[in-house]
């Protein structure tokens, strides 16, 4: 029997009622990759099951939302997008924003949503709310040929883009890594104070829609009054959102101290979310 | 061999009253107090530990056992007990508050049949997340694949979603891929009442497999018979604390001893009978104790108000709910007139025969369209059978085994 041989792997298990400090088990998580795929994969057929388009959705509503963007800022607020057309800025900044938006409400809701399951067996949670990382990032793949078609209509029938400095790619990964940092770390904050006080939960839309308007999505950094800029600098997001159009648009503005102190926050948000959610997830199933 | 289970002086607590509106101040005095106090936990100012202690459920306290490889260990206990709690620590859905529990390998807990199914996904994708969910990896669900399809029994099915399944498909697929994992220690609560009897019976022939693997297994249920041919051994809890840990056999001897406090309550829904008393046996007490088959005369005393007709019904039901037998003269379409006036109704039982254990009686007056106009609780009455244990289940059956060799083949065998 394998279980037979197992056995003699698997080490003792020591169950305590002081292990709120541990961490993270990168053992346990690693055990359980085929969970975590299994997951996303569950994730993407429940998603859009039973719907007559299918996964043409995640084409649709990117889509859709830039035309209301161009409609509304463009056109009627008349908000600058700089030199490039408000379409590609719009869907560029659409990019690690709703990737964001999408990570951080998932992780956020992670233990209300998952009641059922973590009342009825263990794992590791944070299985849960990487998951929803992992499939999150696929949807932001599709927004990104999305993308990409649509710079290549402009590029090739309007001559409006050119093709932007390929140094500038490199800082693509580095932006996508800090999104699913910032959006797990937030999430899983919000989540350890929601499993506590319900209360909060509703807070957790109203911060979304808040965070949208003090990260430059729909808007050129440049077109910020100076006296208003601290409070972008202050965002961890910015630093994603003109990395994309850098790197993508060549326009946007990166500078290293950005970076240094975008990192710094970022991994200071995972930490404190890591740590609340540890010490969260214990007896979490108590309280419900 | 060191135990594979080892749980020493578990105690899980739980606080009583929901985390609700002005929690927020309390657990902000609360957290400033606490560092005033640093150091010293123990002498929190004076009102704070009695509105602790009164808020604070111990669902458990000082639970210790050991567990050796290849044991089946059932858990029995009212509801209420401890069971589902030490079942939740053990499989570390929750954390303990005291105490602690050492496993040496690798455990599977089956709380609940399908856990992590999805309604959307098919067969064959529930069994791959489900059991992953329950701790196996890709490889070992590849491996199984085809003899839980089997085992299911739900053949050309496997590609469609669950949710077009029967009930009863459902709970089958579910139960095979619990039924397949692979791990050292099991923890089942329940899981066995699910589908049909034959599946029922495959069920727990699979447990008599998976022990003679020498799989460690806890396992609660209700089923004191499937408990008895499967478990070696028992663990009785009564109010989180361990009352016997020995035979099964005892085990679920000094549980049946297990009495309820009895409680007279009596709810009159409509003014036109009055009920006086309910007798069981003329006995005084709620509790009668019997030995062996019985008769009992239940007598009931009434007061009729207006003339109509009048039903009426008895019940008596096991303490873990099992609905043993119920009688009233509605049901046989024995309808009577009573003028108004003192009435007395004798209800005879000819020979009860009862497995020991406790049972609670119920009574009631029903209308001339069989509503109750007048009914006892559950607890109007309690029967205490205390007796050797000649039969399982609730109640014993006269009968006679005529086992006679046929032919002369059974003859030449005995030689």
């Amino acid at each position: 029997m394998t279980g037979e041989t197992d056995s003699t792997v698997v080490g003792e298990i020591r169950i305590r009622a002081e292990d709120k400090w541990v961490i993270l088990d990168a053992g346990a998580l690693w055990a359980h990759r085929d969970l975590l795929l299994l997951l996303v994969r569950r994730d993407w057929i429940t998603r859009y099951s039973q719907t007559v388009l299918g996964p043409i959705w995640f084409l649709i509503q990117p889509l859709l939302t830039t035309l209301v963007f161009v409609l509304i800022f463009a056109k009627v607020a008349k908000i600058s997008t700089g030199e490039k057309p408000p379409m590609l800025f719009y869907l560029c900044g659409m990019i690690p924003w709703n990737y964001f938006a999408q990570t951080f409400s998932s992780s956020s809701s992670v233990l209300t949503a998952n009641v059922a399951l973590f009342g009825k067996v263990y794992f590791p949670r944070l299985v849960v709310p990487l998951a929803g990382v992992v499939s999150n990032a696929l949807m932001m793949l599709i927004q990104f040929c999305l993308f990409v078609v649509v710079w290549l209509v402009y590029y090739f029938l309007e001559g409006a883009v050119s093709v932007p400095p390929l140094g500038g790619l490199f800082l693509l990964p580095l932006a996508v890594l800090q999104v699913a940092a910032l959006a797990l770390g937030a999430g899983l904050l919000m989540a350890a104070i929601t499993a506590r006080y319900r209360d909060l939960s509703h807070l957790s839309a109203f911060l979304v829609n808040l965070w949208f308007y003090v990260t430059p999505v729909i808007f050129p950094i440049s077109s910020v009054p100076s006296h208003l800029k601290w409070a972008l600098m202050l965002n961890p997001l910015t630093f994603a959102l003109e990395a994309f159009r850098y790197s993508l648009l060549g326009v946007g503005v990166v500078d290293l101290p950005m970076i240094v102190t975008t990192t710094c926050a970022t991994a200071l948000i995972l930490f404190l979310g890591m740590v609340a959610f540890q010490r969260v997830q214990g007896s979490f199933v108590d309280t419900v | 061999m060191r135990p594979i289970i080892e749980v020493t002086c578990l105690g899980k607590r739980y606080r009583l009253g929901a985390f609700g509106a002005g929690s927020f101040r309390e657990e902000f005095a609360g957290f400033f107090r606490r560092l005033r106090n640093r150091g010293n936990e123990e002498s929190l100012p004076g009102s704070e530990p009695m509105a602790r202690e009164k808020r604070d459920l111990w669902a458990l306290r000082g639970v210790s056992f050991e567990v050796r490889r290849g044991e089946i260990v059932g858990i029995v206990g009212l509801n209420g007990a401890g069971k589902s709690t030490l079942l939740k620590l053990l499989s570390r859905i929750t954390q303990p508050t005291e105490g602690e529990i050492v496993l040496r390998g690798r455990l599977a807990s089956l709380l609940e049949v399908g856990t992590g199914f999805h309604p959307e996904l098919s067969g064959r994708e529930n069994v791959y997340l489900s059991g992953a969910i329950l701790g196996m990896t890709r490889k070992e669900v590849e491996q199984k694949f085809d003899q839980i399809v089997e085992f299911s029994e739900i053949g050309r099915f496997v590609d469609t979603p669950v949710k077009r399944y029967s009930s009863g498909m459902y709970v089958r697929l579910a139960f095979s891929v619990a039924a397949h994992l692979e791990a050292d220690i099991m923890i089942i609560d329940e899981v066995l009442a699910v589908g049909d009897y034959a599946f029922q019976a495959k069920c727990i022939e699979r447990l008599h497999a998976l022990t003679r693997v020498g799989k460690t297994i806890l396992l609660v249920s209700h089923n004191l018979y499937t408990m008895q041919t499967l478990c070696s051994r028992g663990i009785l809890l009564r109010a989180g604390q361990v009352q016997v840990d020995g035979s099964m056999q005892r085990v679920i001897a000094e549980f049946r001893k297990g009495s309820l406090g009895t409680r007279k309550t009596k709810r009159d829904l409509h003014g036109s009978v009055l009920v006086e008393n309910v007798a069981v046996n003329d006995e005084c007490e709620a509790r009668i104790e019997i030995v062996k088959e019985v008769e009992l005369v239940v007598r009931c005393d009434f007061v009729v108000k207006r003339k109509e007709v009048l039903h009426f019904g008895f019940s008596i039901k096991s303490v873990d709910g099992v609905y043993v037998s119920g009688l009233s003269t509605f049901v046989e379409n024995r309808p009577r007139m009573y003028e108004v006036g003192r009435h007395r109704l004798t209800l005879r039982l000819q020979n009860v025969n009862l497995c020991s254990g406790s049972y609670k009686l119920a009574f009631a007056v029903m209308n001339g369209n069989g509503i109750a106009v007048h009914f006892s609780d559950d607890e109007f009455g309690e029967l205490a059978v205390v007796r050797p244990f000649e039969f399982d289940g609730c109640v014993g059956i006269r009968h006679s085994w005529d086992r006679n060799p046929v032919g002369a083949v059974a003859n030449h065998q005995m030689e």
